[in-house]
């Protein structure tokens, strides 16, 4: 039993999970164990009948949840209006694509003639008042309750995450997307109800040409450099 | 969590594995923070199925239980999208709901299947045969944590640290865990169980 690597480690070494010197630790474990490698090669031998078989009809049907609607659950997010608004903003996207719909309105009123083309800034905070839906002023304040779209733009990068930051300092990483080079401004395929957290609510963008890891993540959402990462925030006092 | 690989044959010092590399985001199903089952099953279906299989022993019960553990992700999708890994999030369904059907198998016997035919999945370190009989022993008179604790050390070849951090518990509980057991199954166990691991 002892002195051979565990059939998950076997599976994650496989799926390409484990980098760097673990790998080559790995690599050096298979080639001196001729039991781990015979495993190894069976569960390659598995995959490629796996691959092979028909998905399963049970499965077939389930829907893929777009990304972003994981911000529709995060804490500051009022759960019951959650899922009018996963309705209202979430499922035009689905049918429309992640958020390559400058036009579709960001948060279930009429377009507004204030709305611009394109954004000026990477990363743009809006609402639906009175006056029809806008982006928040620089300093404008927002209040609890106040429901706001974010708008950004890729700028031709590969992958962007939308984050945030309450007055208390707590990070939510709301989604990763794949932008694939895009440019050119967008709203999030959802939008958001402030809490009632004091302090001021900063709104994170960052933007890569990889994924990051959620450790890297948490770091840029934060303001600490990570390597390839460009960082765009917004912040404006919570009334 | 770190998954700690054992030394081969005591002749050189264990690769150490974490996980932190699996958080890279391998697949688009975790990469555009989605959840697509589809894009699940695809990149990780071969690993619970080739699971299922060690711990069900004939493959149309293998082929239920992993379309169980799928549906299960698809509602249980927060608890899925809190874990660091994907990886290890399905092989811990699977586990679990392996043993489940097996213990339900056990409260109706006449839904047992007859001895299945031989499924040599690659997953097994010790005979599979002999580990099915263990676990249904194990069921019948063990809780869920200490069959876990039993799968993932003698099935799967988990050092103690490493069942542990699947199940959320210490090494050390695991190890109590297995030794208690190992007590009360005395000299009757198959020989690998008696050796004992690390």
């Amino acid at each position: 039993m002892s002195g051979h690597l565990s059939t998950l480690v076997l599976h994650q070494y496989r799926y390409g999970e484990i980098s760097g010197a673990e790998a080559v630790a790995l690599r050096q474990h298979l080639d001196a164990c001729p039991e781990c490698a015979a495993r190894l090669r069976a569960q390659e031998a598995e995959r490629r009948a796996f691959e092979l078989t028909p998905m399963p009809d049970a499965l077939r049907g389930l829907d893929a949840e777009p990304g972003w609607r994981r911000f529709l659950r995060i804490g500051f997010v009022a759960p019951l209006l959650a899922a009018a608004v996963a309705t209202l903003v979430v499922v035009p996207v689905i049918v429309g694509g992640l958020g390559d719909d400058p036009a579709a309105d960001p948060v279930g009123g009429e377009v507004g003639t204030t709305r611009t083309k394109g954004v000026d800034l990477p990363l743009e905070v809006w609402t639906d008042g009175a006056s029809g839906v806008r982006a928040v002023a620089e300093g404008e304040p927002l209040a609890a309750g106040q429901r706001v779209q974010l708008r950004y733009d890729p700028q031709g990068h590969e992958w962007s995450v939308l984050a945030g930051v309450d007055g208390t300092g707590a990070v939510e990483v709301f989604g990763q997307a794949e932008e694939d080079g895009a440019t050119g401004g967008r709203h999030a395929p959802f939008s958001l109800v402030l809490d009632a957290t004091a302090g001021p609510q900063t709104f994170v963008l960052l933007l890569s040409d990889r994924p990051l890891l959620e450790d890297e993540l948490q770091r840029a959402v934060r303001g600490s450099e990570v390597d390839g990462v460009v960082r765009h925030a917004v912040s404006h006092r919570k009334e | 969590m770190s998954l700690v690989g054992r030394a081969v044959d005591g002749t050189g010092p264990a690769p150490r594995v974490t996980n932190d590399a699996a958080r890279v985001r391998a697949g688009a199903e975790r990469v555009a923070g989605t959840l697509d089952i589809a894009a699940l099953y695809r990149r990780y279906g071969d690993m619970v199925l080739g699971r299922c299989r060690s711990l069900l022993g004939n493959d149309a019960d293998a082929q239920e239980a992993m379309q169980e553990v799928f549906l299960q992700v698809h509602r249980q999708r927060d608890a899925f999208r809190g874990e660091a890994s994907p990886t290890t999030y399905l092989y811990r369904a699977a586990t679990n709901t392996c043993l489940n059907r097996m213990r339900t198998r056990r409260r109706r016997p006449e839904e047992m299947v007859a001895e299945p035919p031989a499924v040599l999945a690659s997953d097994a370190l010790v005979d599979q045969v002999e580990l099915r009989q263990v676990v249904q022993r194990l069921l019948a008179d063990e809780d869920e944590r200490t069959v876990s604790c039993v799968v993932y050390h003698y099935l799967d070849g988990m050092t103690h640290d490493e069942a542990g951090a699947l199940l959320g518990i210490s090494g050390a509980a695991v190890r109590k865990r297995i030794g208690k057991f190992r007590e009360r199954l005395g000299p009757t166990g198959p020989s690998w169980f008696r050796e004992g691991g690390t």
